[in-house]
């Protein structure tokens, strides 16, 4: 009996399924959640993007940034300045001053808690004077358990345009940002991305052009 | 930062605390699936599974994460490998915070 290729190709995928305890799996459940069609989150050359820059590796990103993150902490007399990096489902704390704790153990946490995802989704900075305050932040577990309170991002763009994540500020108590601490951040997240680019890893063979 | 960051853990600080579940592979399938479609993502995920040792719907999560960073190293798509990085991320953030209430 003669197969098309990709009948051989599905009892393949079947048999493979089979072995790893998945034979049971309703095919139809395995598809992407609304909510990930159309988010900027999800958009894949953000994503390669993201992966041809390293991104999710803090060990390559603070030693790269960590003196523009100082140097950002003490002139706005902050505690806290982070990269982060927006992921899918999650955010990485790529670059940090001022963390400690589980925070700076993990360098990460669930997309849901992430205030730099708005950024990457709207494309603009984002500034939450008092979390308390404030509907969208009121309920987040980095507010009520953790105590952060205030924050500022702007966006860390690519070179080509995608917004990667966010350089910000955080602090545990309330606070007015102006617009000066949003242009001192905007000059730390192009001075990050310039080192971040010049030591690109490269690419792996089979991606390059 | 607050005591929940800075002192050491407290149960009542945990993953329960803040809401966060336990990342199943369905979820993680999902994941994949946003960028590699569904088919994809079972392909990536059975391959994954095979080298790492993750066997069915509810691996420990230590076996979970061994699968995603397989993906992590492994996936063709370096969008797919992103989103592995992702995966693992979110469950290094819940292993911790579990640990605290003696879960993980």
């Amino acid at each position: 009996m003669n197969h098309r290729p990709d009948d051989v190709g599905a009892r393949s995928l079947s048999g493979r399924l089979a072995e790893v305890g998945l034979e049971t799996l309703p095919l139809d459940l395995i598809a992407p959640d609304v909510e990930a069609v159309g988010d900027p989150v999800y958009d894949e050359v953000r994503l390669a993007s993201v992966e041809a820059l390293g991104l999710s590796d803090p060990t390559r990103v603070q030693p790269l940034v960590d003196d523009i993150l100082t140097d950002v902490a003490e002139r706005l007399h902050a505690p806290i300045a982070l990269l982060n990096v927006v992921l899918t489902n999650s955010q990485i704390v790529a670059g940090q001053h001022g963390l400690s704790g589980w925070l700076a153990e993990v360098r990460g946490t669930p997309i849901e808690w992430s205030l730099c995802a708005r950024v990457v989704r709207t494309g603009e900075s984002y500034v939450v004077p008092d979390w308390a305050e404030d509907e969208a932040t009121s309920a987040n577990p980095l507010h009520t358990v953790d105590g952060l309170r205030a924050y500022a991002g702007v966006p860390l763009v690519s070179p080509t345009g995608e917004v990667l994540g966010a350089v910000c500020l955080m602090d545990t108590d309330a606070r007015d940002f102006g617009a000066e601490v949003l242009d001192v951040l905007a000059e730390a997240a192009s001075r990050a991305m310039d080192r971040l680019v010049e030591t690109a890893p490269a690419p792996r063979s089979a991606e390059r052009h | 930062m607050h005591a929940a960051a800075t002192s050491p853990p407290r149960a009542d600080q945990g993953a329960a605390a803040r809401g966060l579940s336990r990342p199943t592979v369905l979820e993680s399938l999902r994941e994949l699936a946003a960028v590699a479609g569904g088919v994809g993502a079972l392909d990536l995920w059975s391959r994954a599974a095979a080298a790492s040792g993750a066997y069915g719907m509810e691996p420990d999560v230590g076996s979970h994460i061994c699968a995603v960073n397989w993906l992590a190293e492994h996936a063709e798509s370096p969008a797919a490998r992103t989103v592995a990085h992702s995966i693992a991320a979110r469950l290094r953030v819940y292993r911790v915070l579990a640990s605290m209430e003696g879960v993980a």
